[in-house]
């Protein structure tokens, strides 16, 4: 479905990735592990059209995505959900969403959407009118995802949706992560909380230094002994990071 | 001295009605500031070409002054793209000084323009309307003046209709707030700039018709309400509409009463004293409570 082959991007003088070469199939949830500074999201912001790849391709069922801008490519399906969730803060939840839901293919069922939105986070529905700034973290992150769910996304690439948020509100993350995902949705994941993201994907990738390090089904990279010792210390101790 | 009441009274109604227009005008540049952070120097200027088009309107074509509305408020929105798809775009990512020096080239421009065209007369417009006054309680309000006032009010709450409720709106404020989350969305955020400035120029279109039939036009005459929008703009909160609209007002008012009750000249130091204290005490501008 998503085919990235042999990307390489820079920032002016720095080579943020080195011939990242990955493949998200329909209806998977994919990984992308790594430390801090790995080029995780530099994948992710090139997919999107926000950087441009000094060499290689994306391609999204058969279409390349490297000419097209970053809005044309929202467009197509592919659509995520950034690092920090990036929210229209004077904005209320309601126009938020309806954002999200406002480019010409997913404005038909906007409506729908909307409903299924507040059907996942029914909190959402509850700060309709709060502006987004008032939301907690979590909230946030909650809207965040729906409104990337207003797009009508094929593939969904989440950054690191569970960052700075309470144990607690991460389990409810990662649970609506696999809700999605049954209910048909492609997902990209990229996260920090390696081990359990590691649990619900298909397959994965470890990202270092701006390289595809390891890649394999999620038992087998968390079963790796190298991502043990580099990522997720002993299995009774706490997540790196 | 002693002021009476009546001359008060009178200076704060006068105040009000120019203070409607002046808010119209003030709430475009503040628009396509907060938008794009773009100052535009030539706003007075394309308020200029708007009222020498109602001026040839009404004296060429001898439309109703305020039927050219019509007609300036398009003209102005294709003017201030095809102004802005030209010069400003390109240098949207420039540092703020260059995309200062050029809004201040276009103002520039367009003010030399009007001096070979249109010399350096002042012109004004007789219409029907003109004459017309109502007296309530000793104080005298012109026709034109209370149209220009209702009608800037009618303009200014048709924009924060749209801004608010629809589609195009949502996308002006999300590109505002957040360009790349803008983008994230599917928003085609040059083509919401683009669509910002159209309507900020609007405005002017609008303002022009409304604010000819009372007042005149001339070179420079986009000099002094161009700096008036921009004591309103900063009065009101740098992008922030709300502020625009009740800065619009009391600048108005301060005009007015500064005419009324200080000694010629003077008067217009009440208005840019109170730009400098704000700029100086409270720069995020009266409503807002953040800094921008
Ligand atoms: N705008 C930029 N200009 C220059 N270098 C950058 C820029 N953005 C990122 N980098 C560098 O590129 C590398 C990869 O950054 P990236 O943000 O993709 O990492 P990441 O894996 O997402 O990290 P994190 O887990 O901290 O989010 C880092 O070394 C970073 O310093
Ligand atoms: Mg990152």
């Amino acid at each position: 479905m998503l085919n990235v082959e042999n990307l390489s991007v820079q920032y002016s003088a720095f080579k943020a990735l080195h011939g990242v070469s990955i493949k998200v199939e329909q209806g998977q949830i994919v990984s992308i592990v790594g430390a801090n500074g790995a080029g995780k999201s530099t994948l992710i912001n090139t997919v999107s059209g926000l950087l441009r790849p000094t060499e290689g391709s994306i391609t999204f069922e058969g279409v390349e995505l490297t000419t097209m801008s970053a809005h044309e490519i929202v467009r197509h399906g592919v659509v995520q959900v950034p690092e920090g969730r990036k929210l229209f803060p004077d904005m209320t939840v309601q126009e938020n969403l309806l954002v999200g839901g406002s480019h010409k293919r997913a404005r038909a069922g906007r409506g729908e959407a909307l409903t299924q939105v507040y059907d996942l986070f029914p909190k959402l529905m509850e700060r309709e009118k709060q502006s987004a700034r008032t939301l907690s973290g979590g909230e946030q992150q909650m809207l965040a995802i729906g409104r990337a769910m207003m797009s009508q996304p094929k593939i969904l690439m989440m950054d690191e949706p569970s960052l700075g948020l309470a144990p607690i509100v991460v389990q409810s993350i990662f649970a609506v992560v696999q809700e999605l995902r049954n209910r048909g949705l492609t997902v990209l994941l990229v996260e920090q909380n390696i081990r359990h993201s590691l649990q619900i994907s298909d397959y994965a990738y470890v990202l270092e230094t701006g390289a595809v390090a390891l890649e394999g089904t999620g038992a087998s990279v968390l079963a790796d002994d190298h991502t043990k010792a580099a990522y997720i210390g002993s299995p009774t101790g706490s997540e790196a990071h | 001295m002693t002021f009476s009441l009546s001359v008060i009274l009178q200076a704060i109604a006068s105040g009000l009605m120019i203070g409607g227009v002046f808010a119209l005008i003030s709430i475009g540049l503040t628009l396509i500031w907060g938008v794009m952070k773009i100052i535009n120097f030539a706003h007075g200027e394309f308020l200029m070409i708007g009222l020498y088009l109602t001026y040839f309107l009404v004296t060429q074509f001898g439309m109703d002054p305020y039927l050219t509305i019509l007609i300036t408020t398009p003209a102005l929105f294709f003017i201030g793209i095809g102004i802005f798809q030209v010069s400003i775009k390109p240098i949207l990512k420039h540092p703020q000084m260059n995309q200062i020096m050029l809004t201040l080239g276009i103002s520039l421009i367009l003010q030399n323009l009007a001096l070979v065209l249109f010399k350096a007369d002042v012109l004004s417009v007789r219409t029907r309307y003109t004459g017309i006054n109502y007296t309530v309680g000793g104080v005298v309000v012109t026709l034109t003046e209370l149209i220009a006032f209702f009608g800037s009010i009618i303009a200014t709450l048709a924009l924060y209709y749209i801004l608010k409720t629809t589609d195009i709106g949502r996308w002006i404020r999300a590109a505002a707030q957040n360009p790349t989350a803008a983008i994230l969305q599917g928003v085609d955020v040059r083509f919401t700039y683009l669509l910002a400035f159209g309507m900020g120029s609007a405005c002017l279109g609008i303002a022009a018709s409304l604010l000819l039939p009372f007042y005149y036009t001339s070179p420079t005459v986009g000099l002094f309400l161009g700096l008036i929008a921009f004591v309103v703009v900063v009065l009101g909160g740098m992008g922030n509409f709300l502020g625009a609209f009740v800065g619009g007002l009391i600048i108005g008012l301060t005009e007015s009463l500064g005419a009324a009750i200080m000694p010629g000249s003077l008067s217009r130091v009440l208005t840019f004293g109170i730009f400098v204290l704000f700029l100086l005490f409270r720069p995020q501008g009266i409503l807002s409570k953040r800094q921008s």
